[in-house]
């Protein structure tokens, strides 16, 4: 030590901080490398490692016990065997051969090499030879030794050939002693190629079947720090360049590193792992490189949502299902919203909202049935009606127009309902406007009860006239019952309040229209029976179609529908029109465009009944009456309410939690639950008791949103949908592909959907919602024994339209739905006549003619002569085949009774495409599953002379031609004339003989 | 608790929080002998003694520590933003408190005749580089940088949602070193908050050692010596700079609106903006007519009153209460010391002015953006 020096500190005590501090220094340094190297996602790539060689070595021992038993692979396994012995015995023969190639080899090489050289020298020699020509040096010296050259090299080239033609004749000798070998081996790698590939696979994955290097390289290439190389466990990912993430006015590709945590999702065999190693649940239609939505080509959170990017639990913002998996996500991740991100995770009872990004032209959306069923209950809830929704554009209001109301119903009703109209109708659409949550106390009450008087003082008002005509008949209501219940009615209609436990796309096809109770209550029998022989007359935009009643049936309908009433309804009492409080509405609407002197001015020059229509014309323009019904006076008007076209890519600081901030969690869907839930909420203050207290608002300022009573199963559907509205561009190739087929597929969809067409045919497995009731009503006509055999039923509802395209005629279709007419003569229910225009028709023909696959425009049309040998041998096969015995010819009636009859085969040629025919008579059940008809016999396996003698010479000809036969009975088919319309015919029978069940019911007499 | 809780609510909102705050300033710091007086006899002189660090240092840990069970609080308090702002406000007090107490004992090693502790008799009287300074220095950067690792891996960053060009964060914060200059522009014109406030703070700091030649106290702490001078600075540093950063950060909530500590950041929350011009309190309230159409003639009354603060006062002040500074300085350094002191003093002169009497500008020119 330099004591000598000055010093100011110890210098041996600042050592000593400096070794502290520099230990503590690389202590922290390694703390942020194991930071660092510690990632969440490791542990379970780990763990899924071990899953997978576990998987691996169980495929690899089935592979093996499959081999064991594989007779190829036993012969193929003796032939290597032999060839290999057969090898081995040449063995000496081999090495002598080698040793002579070897040395061939050599001397290859060298000349090879002397070959090389002297073409260098040659090719640089004819440099000099151009700049000598050019004028750069002796060109005569140069010439000379390019020839020289050139004469070396071509020497040493065939030097080169002989020995190279020497060697490929020993080795080509070697090759055929060794052939028998490689053939026998590449025959056994073929067979056991599954197994070598999991045997490869195992070695990549398993250390236990590495070599000894690869061990060392599979722990050192993970080590931290060089782990940046090319580590084992890495953050795995899939870049989309044509589909983006949103960050507001920016948009980058997608990058989704979900895969690394969920590593089985693309690998089949983890079905059961628990997550996140599982399986995708349906790798048929999404992630596998094969399904429609590959996971390389649209990523995850194209359809999930969440943050793609991250790669931890919170950061990728998952979110729970409910509330119970969301303390457990708490306890075992800690897990917690990503308060900045705002598209966290779809929980799965939102997923399908995913879906109608792309698929929102569908309707069902295949697969998607919450998606549906929110798509349906937005047609039928009208939402498109306040809500701009660029997808509902265009259709029909979702309510009644009430142009001719004071026609139907009475203010007395009118005003009940608009209160309250679950209270009369359970299962009405029509949401409550009224005593909800913002406007249930008192004071509110008082003046809610004045403006439902000016609404509907404005609305009788406004009221055109609509003569109703007197009844002619005298109605049977017993009659009318079984009308209403066998006509088809009950495909859009309920009779009763039936009790549905849960909703779906399925069952409100039967909430098409309104439960047909307590019209007693709200209408008389002359409506109901001008209204069901023509609804058009009344509304010219109902979906409601003509059934072509007659005048005798409408009155039975009506008779029978006005037995009900509502009784607790009608003994109910409004409160009177109340002056004072009805004074406070007017000036309140006086007010907003005058000073008050000038309102004063004006209500004192105001009779009451100016009043009641001022306010009520305010009012429907306040809470939006017109977006659902046709109101006179209001043809023009805008949707009140905010659009929705792009609604889930708000932001969620647009959605107002107002003082429910704590109370709902922070995501868009959980706000729009609560708004459907409890539109009028966000307007009240909650109270420390649980109470709620109203904001300080003017009653005009007053949230305006009805509350449409929805279950939360059908909360969630809508919310589904909302949540599927965004602004997102999906680029043009990663779209269902727009081609006439999938627009013509889309437009029919829809306006098979908005006809409610499902709610009595079936189509691609969905629909026919009406066959329970078809069964109740066969249950009253021949007991329990038809109304529970499915079959029957099936037989008596509506027919199935699979394979419609293919099926029928497109002109015939076409005159079809212009004028229905009869086809099955058993049926009761009818096809109605829709106001459809031409154009309607075409997208329902295009529809069924494009769906299965039918690109042809214009046809050849059938024919066949009864006199060709192809018909007369199609007479005989029907005739044994009892054809007759169901089917009519003509005027010629079935044999059996009429609870089996089927169409009348003089239709046929008309009706139906010649190859569907062949089709559906080789085996009806295919094509409609439950049919009654029999697959017609043929004699194909009995022996020709047999055939010859029982079936006759035309018969014989095709015979053992099963197919020939069934064109025979096409042509015989086309070959029959006769009576087409058989209607009366069966009117006839019907009334006469009935349907010829064995437990017939006196009722029957009717019919 | 709860009481607690409401009590520092009130006692946070601006007035109350800035009054009391000036008004106990100059017994903290005396400027003159009277205030030193009274500093004494209140004990205040007691802050600057260990004993003193350690209670207010355990006072401002111990409302932390029970803020923090606040929910509110903790939001605003632990936001990562803000982590370093709180650690700062500890800083600051240490700071000052080292300072003071160092220039406190050298008062009292004066006047018992010795030399002040900073003193070195030659030849000792150097700083030894190396290796001592170096070597301290060194360690201290590894320490530092042993926490700044600690600190970023502990506190990850703040990143918050996409930015969004259309939509500004509520509160819209500077960064929070500018926060002072921020609560600024509630009380002034954007030209003169971010403008002209900010060139004078730089140029006023400039021109403090040709202002202040007092030779005493140079080289060491004191406060004996240069009460007035540090009493100003201080009232600057502190009051005028630091605390309305810590009010911007802590308190200012949604919509610029004042929050307490403990209360919640409601983005509804409304004040009403009732404010009027200098020239409408004289011809619309008082003398009850319209305003001129002459803005010369409108505004004549705030020129007036900005005239006689700016021209009148000064030589009155040279004459009475700042005679002193006038016959040290001259007239010429005078005349820049005086017009910075008053333009300082209108800031508090100007949030008064707005509490009391909800006046917006003394002169207001909208038309060419002239308001003062």
């Amino acid at each position: 030590m330099h004591q000598s020096q000055e010093r100011h500190y110890n210098i041996l005590k600042l050592n000593k901080w400096f070794a502290i501090s520099s230990l503590l220094f690389t202590f922290i340094w390694l703390l942020v490398f194991a930071n660092d190297f510690n990632r969440q996602w490791k542990p379970y790539q780990k763990t899924f490692r071990s899953l997978e060689i576990e998987q691996i070595r169980k495929d690899l021992e089935s592979a093996d016990k499959e081999l064991n038993v594989n007779e190829e692979f036993a012969f193929v396994s003796s032939e290597l065997k032999v060839a290999e012995n057969e090898l081995a015995s040449n063995e000496e023969k081999l090495n002598v051969f080698q040793v002579g190639i070897d040395t061939l080899d050599a001397e290859r090489y060298r000349r090879n090499q002397l070959y090389q050289f002297s073409k260098a020298l040659y090719d640089a020699q004819k440099y000099t030879v151009e700049q000598a020509i050019a004028g750069h040096g002796d060109e005569q010296a140069a010439k000379a030794k390019l020839f020289k050259l050139k004469t070396e090299t071509q020497v040493f080239k065939l030097d080169l050939e002989t020995i190279e033609a020497m060697l490929e004749k020993e080795e080509a000798s070697v090759k055929r002693i060794r052939s028998s070998v490689k053939a026998a081996k590449d025959n056994v790698g073929r067979v056991r190629r599954n197994k070598d590939l999991l045997e490869r696979r195992l070695k990549k994955t398993d250390p236990e079947a590495m070599s000894f290097a690869n061990k060392i390289s599979n722990i050192v290439r993970d080590l931290p720090v060089l782990d940046f190389i090319d580590p084992y466990y890495e953050v795995k990912q899939v870049v989309v360049n044509d589909l983006k993430d949103d960050l507001i006015y920016l948009d980058v590709p997608k990058v989704d590193r979900c895969m690394t945590c969920h590593m089985g999702i693309d690998k089949p065999g983890f079905e059961d792992a628990a997550q996140p190693y599982t399986t995708h649940p349906d790798l048929e239609k999404y992630v596998s490189p094969n399904s429609a939505h590959p996971m390389n080509k649209f990523g995850c959170t194209t359809c999930h949502m969440g943050r793609g990017r991250g790669t931890d639990f919170i950061s990728t913002v998952h979110y729970p299902d409910s509330e119970q998996q969301m303390k457990e996500w708490e306890d075992k991740y800690h897990w917690h919203k990503l308060h900045h991100w705002d598209q966290p995770m779809l929980p799965m009872k939102y997923i399908e909202a995913g879906c109608l990004k792309c698929h929102s032209g569908n309707m069902p959306v295949n697969g998607a049935e919450k998606l549906s069923l929110g798509m349906s209950i937005i047609e039928r809830g009208g939402c498109f009606g306040c809500h701009q929704m660029d997808r509902w554009d265009g259709n029909t209001k979702a309510g009644p127009a009430l142009t001719k109301i004071a026609s139907k119903t009475n203010k007395n009703w009118v005003v009940k309902w608009i209160n309250q109209p679950r209270s009369f109708r359970e299962e009405t659409w029509m949401p409550h406007f009224f005593g909800n949550t913002n406007n249930s106390d008192e004071a509110s009450v008082n003046r809610t009860n004045q403006e439902i008087h000016a609404i509907t003082a404005y609305l009788f008002d406004q009221s055109e006239e609509f003569k109703l005509s007197k009844r002619t008949v005298r109605g049977d209501a017993e009659n009318g019952r079984m009308l209403v219940q066998s006509l088809g009615c009950l495909g859009c209609h309920k009779l009763e309040a039936e009790q549905i436990e849960i909703t779906t796309a399925q069952s409100i096809t039967r909430e098409q229209g309104p439960a047909l109770t307590g019209l007693g209550s709200k209408t008389s029998a002359s409506w109901i029976y001008e209204w069901v022989r023509n609804p058009a007359a009344y509304h010219p935009e109902t979906k409601m179609p003509n059934l072509r009643i007659t005048k005798q049936e409408a009155s039975d309908i009506a008779s029978f529908l006005v037995q009900d009433t509502h009784d607790e309804f009608d003994s109910n009492t409004f409160p009177q029109v109340d002056e004072e409080e009805l004074n406070a509405v007017v000036v309140d609407f006086l007010g907003q465009n005058k000073r008050k002197s000038q309102v004063d001015e004006k209500l004192a020059t105001m009779t009451l009944d100016e009043k009641l229509h001022f306010a009520g014309e305010k009012l429907i323009g306040q809470y939006g009456c017109y977006s659902c019904h046709d109101i006179s006076g209001f043809e023009n008007r805008k949707p009140i309410g905010t659009s929705l076209n792009i609604e889930a890519s708000k932001l969620i600081t647009k959605l107002d939690f107002g003082y429910f901030h704590d109370d709902i969690p922070h995501t868009k869907f959980d706000w729009f639950f609560t708004k459907v839930k409890d539109p009028r909420l966000f307007d009240m203050i909650p109270q420390k008791d649980g109470s709620l207290d109203l904001k300080i608002k003017k009653p005009l300022d007053k949230l305006r949103m009805p509350d449409f009573g929805l279950s939360d199963n059908e909360i969630e559907a809508v919310v589904t949908v909302v949540m599927g509205l965004v602004k997102d561009e999906i680029a043009e190739a990663k779209r269902p592909v727009q081609d006439e087929r999938q627009m013509a597929i889309e437009a029919g969809e829809q306006l098979l959907h908005s006809n409610n067409c499902l709610g009595c045919h079936m189509l691609d497995g969905r629909g026919g919602a009406i066959q329970p009731t078809i069964g109740t009503w066969l249950g009253e006509l021949a007991g329990t024994s038809a109304s529970e055999d499915a079959s029957v039923v099936q037989n008596f509802s509506p027919p199935m339209l699979d394979t419609e395209g293919k099926k029928v005629q497109p002109e015939w279709l076409l005159e079809f739905i212009k004028d229905p007419s009869m086809i099955r003569p058993h049926l009761q229910v009818r096809m109605p006549t829709f106001n459809f225009t031409d154009e309607e028709i075409n997208i329902l023909i295009r529809y069924f003619q494009l769906k299965d696959e039918q690109t042809l425009v214009y046809e050849k049309p059938h024919s066949a002569s009864k006199a060709s040998s192809l018909s007369k041998a199609g007479s005989v096969i029907q005739d044994l085949g009892a054809c007759n015995n169901c089917h009519f010819y003509g005027s010629t009636k079935p044999k059996q009774s009429a609870q089996t009859w089927a169409p009348n085969l003089t239709l046929t040629k008309e009706r139906l495409r010649p190859d569907w025919v062949v089709d559906w008579l080789r085996d009806p059940q295919a094509i409609m599953p439950g049919t009654k008809m029999p697959a017609p016999y043929l004699p194909v396996d009995e022996p020709i002379e047999d055939v010859r003698s029982a079936w006759g010479k035309d018969v014989a000809k095709l015979h053992p031609n099963g197919e020939t036969m069934l064109m025979a009975l096409r042509d015989y088919l086309w070959s029959l004339d006769g009576r087409k319309d058989v209607s009366s015919i069966v009117k006839k029978h019907l009334k006469e003989e009935g349907y010829g069940f064995i437990e017939e019911d006196e009722e029957d007499e009717d019919w | 608790m709860e009481a607690f809780k409401d009590l520092v609510n009130t006692f946070s909102s601006p007035t109350i929080l800035f009054t009391v705050t000036l008004a106990s300033f100059f017994f903290i710091f005396p400027p003159s002998d009277w205030f030193d007086k009274w500093h004494r006899r209140l004990g205040l002189y007691l802050l600057w003694t260990k004993k003193g660090f350690i209670i207010i240092t355990i006072g401002m840990l111990g409302f932390f520590i029970v803020g923090l069970g606040d929910a509110n609080f903790r939001s605003i308090v632990l936001k990562p933003d803000n982590v370093p702002i709180s650690g700062l406000i500890f800083l600051l007090f240490f700071f000052t408190w080292l300072s003071m107490r160092q220039a406190y004992r050298n008062d009292e090693r004066m006047e018992a005749g010795e030399k002040p502790d900073e003193y070195y008799e030659p030849p000792n009287d150097k700083a030894l580089v190396w290796p001592d300074l170096v070597y301290v220095e060194f360690i201290s950067l590894i320490l530092f940088s042993a926490f700044l690792m600690v600190w970023s891996v502990g506190l990850p960053a703040p990143i918050e949602e996409p930015a969004n060009p259309t939509e500004s964060p509520n509160p819209a914060k500077a960064p929070w070193y500018f926060l002072g200059l921020q609560e600024l522009l509630v009380y002034f014109d954007p030209w003169l908050a971010g403008v002209v406030f900010p060139s004078l703070i730089i140029v006023g700091l400039m021109a403090i050692p040709f202002l202040d030649r007092n030779p005493e106290g140079s080289g060491y702490y004191s406060y004996k010596n240069r009460k007035f001078a540090i009493a100003m600075f201080m009232f600057g540093w502190l009051i005028l700079w630091n605390m309305l950063i810590i009010v911007g950060t802590f308190l200012r909530g949604p919509n610029w609106n004042f929050f307490g500590p403990f209360e919640y950041w409601d983005i509804h929350k409304l004040e009403p903006l009732t404010n009027i011009n200098l020239s409408e309190f004289v011809f619309v309230k008082w003398l009850q007519t319209g305003l001129p159409d002459n803005i010369l003639i409108r505004e004549m009354w705030g020129f007036v009153v900005l005239g006689i603060y700016f021209v009148i006062l000064p030589p009155l002040l040279a004459k009475t209460l700042l005679k002193r500074f006038y016959d040290n300085l001259g007239s010429f350094r005078y005349a820049i010391f005086v017009v910075l002191l008053l333009t300082t003093i209108l800031l508090p002169i100007k949030m008064y002015l707005r509490w009391i009497f909800n006046l917006k500008y003394i002169i207001a020119i909208p038309e060419y953006f002239f308001n003062i």
